[in-house]
């Protein structure tokens, strides 16, 4: 649960699907691309129809009308040296030029696709074999190899053509193999293999369909660049041969000329640069719809802190809960009011965080459960400010940190805060640290961040956080990349980097969900170790009750956004009030209890972007009827620090 | 032993290996290391072991995904090697596979009825009318519903997904199904549904499963027998609970220990910080040996065997436990 | 590290032959026969069979190649016909032109489109972005020799602030700043289309890791903005950017053919030119071979820098 937007996106998966909209739709708001789609159809629509224009012969010479300036009578760009019609010329140069660059495209992309694919999907020596001779052809400096073969072959535009059409396949051989290699090794190729399918109906049915849009993206960035190769090719004399032209060789007979009529370098040349200009215009628009990292308005820059934007929720009429500090008593450090993150992709509204609030006591350790896309490592991010925006927005509530509400401060505050008073262990720590950076490195620097110590002073403390985390040998580990430790190790650096400056709080979003059974022990250990030595307070995310009841004194259970149930670990544990924690706890099998029937939760979560008005959980509940359906419900305090979001809540019958 | 279906024997398994283009030996990685199981029809056998330890490699090999480096796969008595040098068709037809993760086992760009429908014709060669009723009718099996068929798999939660690979799998109409890690990748709420679907379909079409997972709990819960791996052999199998109850290699106590249960607190920690042996170059002993707090000298020098039967309970370790408590 | 490079050199050796290989079969696709077109069609008989027994072209391809070969790595490249002077003299004599305006390229390229791309990247959809974007997007579809005619014809037709051609000034020139002088124009022109491609991959590639999770640790940790864009975005970036950096080095040397036509620079690039033209073929096969082994070179060096920045790349 790393990437929040991805997690309110998964949730939506069920039921949105027409709120895709269509690749032409999408080419067709960039505006850009769009120009440059207009330009270039309107730029092939002139050269299809060139042969039926009422043009004048573009190779009768006109000695006596040569070298006349554009817009004279009769040649509405001027003729050249030998008095051809330059419009003429130009007009069946382009013709040329598109023709040639696109042929040239076609063949590297049909013949580099088929290597790239074949090596990917085969492996081993095939692959071996085929990229060893592509690098070879990749030693060669691009377009000498372009020249070496046109002075085999001779000048002349179809020979020009062949030897940027066999430059460029490496590139797509490259390229292609790299996808294909992802795509084969994924697990679709082999559910197909034991569906029965052999390697070419794989190749052409499973793994073709997935490479085409990678194969139309290379195809629309290499088209202008054919384009401009083979004019460069006609240019210096071996594309095009006289009395035939295309943009290039036009170019390069009006280089002569350049001082005395200027026309006839600068047409041919814009012309040139107005094609492949459209071509990338539209080469982008093109990327940027089948590129599925962009799909969603990603690549994005975040913002050092998320976007916060509370002016909608003061007036809205969502139901807040009147005392959102049911908590242990215990003088809270961490306060969370009424909490709401919101992430907007293309027209929908993810509500990921619908209010939410508790708190945090000294020394104590909460915990938050639920399922992917409830919100809670959402909640987690907000706290800080760390989920990325765009899409994320922080639409309400507040965080009282001692006394302060983090969303009023200062983008310098808030930093002073990361890190430092509160610090975060996040869930794979193979991600989220730094892989070019040694961790003794990344550990001086977080402490640095906050203290003003020299370099020297700040790794001997880096050496010594190590040795708290219990990592064997932290003189010589300090010096380590973070690839080179195994997966518990990693987690380590990570909680020895959240203790660098004494922090107050740790929030640590599923910290052990990728560790082995017996790693997770071991983290467990440490941290509960950590929170008795130096007094932290903990907020640990989590989907396991396992854990909660290892680690945790106080839980909240979210579900859709929203905090349904809050108290003791074993108030919500032996008499969980919700229907929902207590089904999630029955859910689950139990080791030490095989025979218990475990009884699963019919149905799916809703979706945050079309959450009911009523309880979220009201459709998977057996206990729901009409009332549960009609409005939001509160957040009832039921006594002792327990409090749940239920109008039926589970009564005394389980205790 | 007539109801054995599926046996392995000795079976190896190492990646890598050969030599470079410039003298130098690459680097070989021993995935599988010797495993001996069988299973019986109609029973499911448990996989339980931590990452690295070689299960999915194993459970590749048994569905002809991969191909043993040594010892062989016979099922119902027949190798397999020879099973897919006959008819490259006939193992699909008698063992499936259920992949970990649902939604990169089906084809972004296909249709749920294309992906479907694959092993029905390829697999049973059924067409037309009896195509289109068959798909409804694995549809319902996996409790779908059958308009489904016509949405592409971005549409679906991990866990209706996770039917589907089910369905896929039952196209073939297959003996036994191997399930690697079908649950893990799944919201708690829905690991539930999936495994009563699991043990429903087990019932109606009498399957003989075996059940790959590195949780504990789910592996108790589903399986007749369990055989615990550990960097990749089993080092210890029992029938029924025996195994839970009463463990007998140190590193299925270490594994009982570590999983945490709700509500109950105290979990019990291994106190070294061991790691797990390097794979490009395993120890001569046994190799749990370095975090086991009863290794003895004899453990670092020879690897323990153990007589893994049908339903005994066995152990490959030279001091189990339970011997004298 | 030492052991990196002499492994990436060694590594080197079969890359180098290969290369080889490809120039001479290349050479062999040429139609019709070689002496006979160095004899011209008056020859006689005799003189045609004499002549290739002299090039050894009644000898099988393959002791051909390697007659070739041994004579090259004993910096025998052969004997251009059309100049009448050994191969290798004149391509030394022309290289060093070549490097100066391609190394000047690829420095100016390197620079200035890594400071563009990450500019765009942290002023995503400001003003500045769009400004670049646009201008980048310009740099990689204007064709590189018209730009150059046409700043040619502005700077030193029309404005004569610079010379219009040549390395060094006919009558009084010689020195740096003329060298300097005359470099402005061809080095820039063909800095052109690299300096776009490197600004936007840097671009891409660093809103990319800026969405990373482990820039979320280090804003996390509490790091100021700065440190996390040019400290660590900024290295992770660059990773992904060296190796092509190192195919842009390609695209600058191939480029320099035309370039150096343009401006008359005299440089291996316009020898090949003139070479083809006349079919010189033993002067296109030295010039194509010394520009790829110093590509090759070159990359050995993206290569070690790369491995220097990223610890994770295994030799």
């Amino acid at each position: 649960m790393s990437n929040p937007a991805a997690t309110a996106k998964m949730a939506a998966k069920p039921r949105k699907s027409s709120a895709r909209p269509s690749a032409f739709k999408l080419l067709a708001r960039n505006h850009l691309a769009l120009l440059g789609a207009v330009i270039l159809a309107g730029v092939i629509i002139v050269a299809l129809i060139t042969p039926w224009l009422p043009l004048t012969d573009p190779d009768a010479t006109d000695p006596a009308n040569r070298l006349l300036r554009p817009l004279t009578d009769g040649h509405f760009l001027g003729t050249d040296h030998l008095g051809r019609d330059l419009l003429s010329r130009l007009l069946w140069g382009t013709r040329v030029s598109l023709a040639v660059g696109i042929s040239a495209s076609l063949f590297a992309a049909v013949f580099g696709s088929a290597i790239g694919i074949i090596s990917g999907y085969f492996g081993g020596r095939t692959d071996n074999v085929l990229m060893r001779g592509i690098d070879m052809v990749m030693a060669f400096p691009y377009i000498l190899l372009a020249l070496a073969i046109v002075a085999a072959l001779g000048p002349g535009l179809m020979n020009a053509l062949y030897a940027i059409a066999v430059v460029n396949i490496p590139f797509f051989a490259r390229n292609i193999r790299g996808v294909t290699v992802g795509i084969a090794h994924r697990e679709f190729v082999d559910a197909a293999r034991l569906s029965g399918k052999g390697h070419i109906r794989i190749l052409l049915s499973e793994i073709l369909p997935n490479v085409m849009p990678v194969i139309v993206i290379t195809m629309s960035t290499t088209v202008g660049w054919m384009i401009l190769e083979t004019a460069g090719l006609s240019f210096l004399g071996l594309g095009a041969q006289p009395p035939q032209a295309d943009l290039g060789s036009m170019l390069g007979e009006g280089r002569k000329l350049i001082t005395t009529a200027l026309h006839l370098s600068a047409i041919p040349g814009g012309m040139i640069f107005l094609l492949v200009m459209s071509i990338n215009l539209l080469g982008d628009g093109i990327r940027d719809v089948l590129d599925p990292r962009l799909k969603s308005g990603a690549l994005a820059r975040p913002a050092p802190v998320t976007r916060i934007d509370r002016s909608k929720t003061m007036t809205n009429g969502n139901v807040t809960d009147a005392n959102p500090n049911i908590n242990s008593g215990r003088d809270p450090i961490l306060s969370v009011e009424d909490l709401r993150t919101e992430f907007v992709l293309g027209d929908d509204v993810y509500k990921a965080v619908g209010g939410v609030s508790f708190s945090v006591g000294r020394n104590e350790c909460v915990g938050l459960v639920g399922e992917s896309g409830s919100g809670k490592s959402v909640t987690a991010l907000s706290l800080l400010g760390l989920v990325a925006s765009p899409p994320g927005t922080i639409v309400g509530g507040r965080v009282m940190l001692e006394g302060r509400d983090v969303f009023d401060m200062r983008e310098s505050e808030i930093r002073a805060i990361r890190g430092g008073r509160a610090a975060y262990v996040f869930q794979d720590p193979l991600s989220t640290l730094h892989p070019l950076f040694s961790v003794g490195d990344q550990l001086v620097e977080a402490i640095r961040a906050h203290n003003r110590v020299s370099y020297k002073d700040a790794w001997a403390k880096a050496v010594s956080l190590l040795r708290m985390v219990r990592i064997p040998n932290p003189e010589q580990r300090a010096d380590s990349y973070p690839h080179q430790l195994s997966g518990g190790m990693r987690q380590r650096v990570g909680i020895a980097m959240a203790l660098a400056n004494e922090p107050e709080l740790i929030i640590a979003d599923e910290p052990t969900t990728a560790l082995d059974v017996t790693v997770q022990a071991q983290i467990l250990k440490l941290m509960n170790n950590l929170r008795t030595e130096h007094g932290t307070s903990v907020l640990f995310i989590t989907h396991d009750f396992g854990v909660v009841s290892e680690i945790c004194d106080r839980v909240a259970v979210m579900y859709a956004g929203q905090i349904v149930e809050m108290g003791t670990t074993q108030q919500v544990l032996q008499q969980p009030a919700h229907p929902y924690t207590k089904r999630l706890i029955d859910c689950v099998p139990r080791l030490g209890e095989a025979k218990r029937d475990v009884a699963a939760i019919p149905g799916l979560p809703p979706a945050v972007n079309n959450l009911p008005a009523g309880c979220a959980f009201a459709e998977r509940c057996d206990r729901a009827d009409d009332t549960c359906r009609a409005g939001a419900v509160a957040l009832d305090d039921l006594g002792a620090g327990h409090a749940v979001r239920c109008l039926k809540p589970m009564g005394g019958e389980d205790a | 032993m007539p109801d054995i279906v599926l046996q392995t024997r000795d079976l190896v398994r190492v990646f890598g290996g050969g030599r470079t283009l410039f003298m130098g030996k690459k680097p070989s990685v021993y995935a599988v290391r010797g495993v001996d199981i069988a299973v019986r029809k109609g029973e499911t056998l448990g996989v339980v072991g931590e990452s690295g330890c070689g299960k999915s490699t194993l459970a590749r090999m048994l569905v002809g995904l991969d191909r043993p480096s040594a010892g062989d796969v016979t099922v119902s008595g027949e190798p397999l090697n020879d099973l897919l040098s006959r008819d490259r068709h006939a193992l699909s037809r008698r063992i499936q596979y259920v992949f970990q993760d649902p939604i990169s086992s089906l084809n972004p760009r296909k249709l749920i009825r294309e992906t479907l429908s694959a092993p029905l014709c390829y697999l049973r060669n059924l067409s037309g009318q009896a195509l289109t009723d068959r798909l409804e009718e694995l549809m319902d099996c996996v409790n779908l519903r059958p308009e489904f068929l016509d949405r592409y798999p971005h549409e679906f939660s991990g866990g209706q997904a996770q039917r589907v690979g089910i369905a896929r799998a039952l196209a073939a109409e297959p003996e036994i199904i191997v399930l690697d890690e079908p649950v893990s990748a799944l919201d708690v709420s829905v690991q539930a549904q999936v495994l009563n679907l699991l043990d429903d379909l087990k019932k109606r079409f009498g399957l003989t499963y075996i059940f790959i997972s590195h949780d504990l709990s789910v592996v108790e819960a589903v399986s007749d027998r369990v055989a615990v791996m550990y960097f990749g052999r089993v080092v210890e199998q029992a029938a029924g609970q025996a195994l839970f109850v009463a463990p007998r290699h140190p590193y299925t106590r270490l594994l009982l220990d570590s999983a945490p249960v709700p509500g109950k607190r105290g979990l019990q920690v291994e106190d070294a910080n061991a790691e797990l042996p390097d794979p490009m170059a395993p120890p001569p002993g046994c190799a749990f040996a370095p975090r086991c707090p009863y290794a003895q000298n004899d453990c670092r020098k020879k690897v323990p065997e153990a007589d893994f039967g049908m339903d005994n309970h066995a152990a490959a370790c030279f001091h189990p436990l339970g011997a004298m408590t | 590290m030492h052991v990196y490079i002499l492994r990436r050199l060694v590594l080197m050796v079969p890359v180098l032959f290969g290369l080889t290989v490809i120039v001479f079969l290349i050479m062999s696709l040429i139609p019709g026969d070689p002496a006979l077109a160095i004899l011209g069609s008056y020859a006689t008989p005799e003189n045609v069979a004499k002549l290739r027994a002299d090039l050894g072209l009644d000898k099988s391809l393959i002791s051909q190649y390697w007659i070739w070969l041994t004579h090259m790595l004993h910096g025998d490249f052969g004997r251009s016909y059309s100049l009448n002077r050994p191969v290798l003299d004149e391509i030394l004599e022309r290289f060093g032109a070549t490097l100066i305006l391609a190394g000047t390229s690829l420095v100016l390229c390197t620079i200035l489109g890594l400071l563009t791309g990450v500019v765009s990247a942290v002023r995503q959809y400001g003003w500045a972005d769009k400004t670049l974007t646009f201008v980048v997007l310009i740099g990689i579809s204007v064709p590189s020799f018209w730009l150059g005619l046409m700043m040619m014809l502005l700077f030193a037709v029309n404005l004569r602030w610079l010379p219009v051609s040549g390395m060094y000034a006919i009558y009084g020139g010689g020195d740096l700043p003329d060298l300097l002088r005359h470099l402005v124009m061809p080095s820039i022109t063909l800095a052109v289309v690299a300096t776009g491609v490197i600004a936007r991959l840097t671009r891409s590639n660093m809103l990319e890791v800026l969405r990373q999770d482990y820039i979320r640790t280090a804003r996390a940790k509490g790091l100021d903005e700065r440190r996390v864009i040019y400290r660590h975005a900024f290295k992770a970036a660059l990773v992904n950017v060296i190796p092509v950096i190192g195919v842009q080095a390609g695209f600058v040397l191939g480029g320099a053919v035309y370039i150096e036509t343009v401006f008359q620079w005299p440089g291996i690039g316009r020898m090949l030119v003139t070479a083809i033209a006349t079919r010189d073929i033993l002067l296109v096969q030295g010039g194509v071979v010394i520009v790829a082994a110093s590509y090759v070179l070159f990359n050995l060096f993206a290569d070690v820098l790369q491995h220097l920045i990223d610890p994770r790349v295994k030799a």
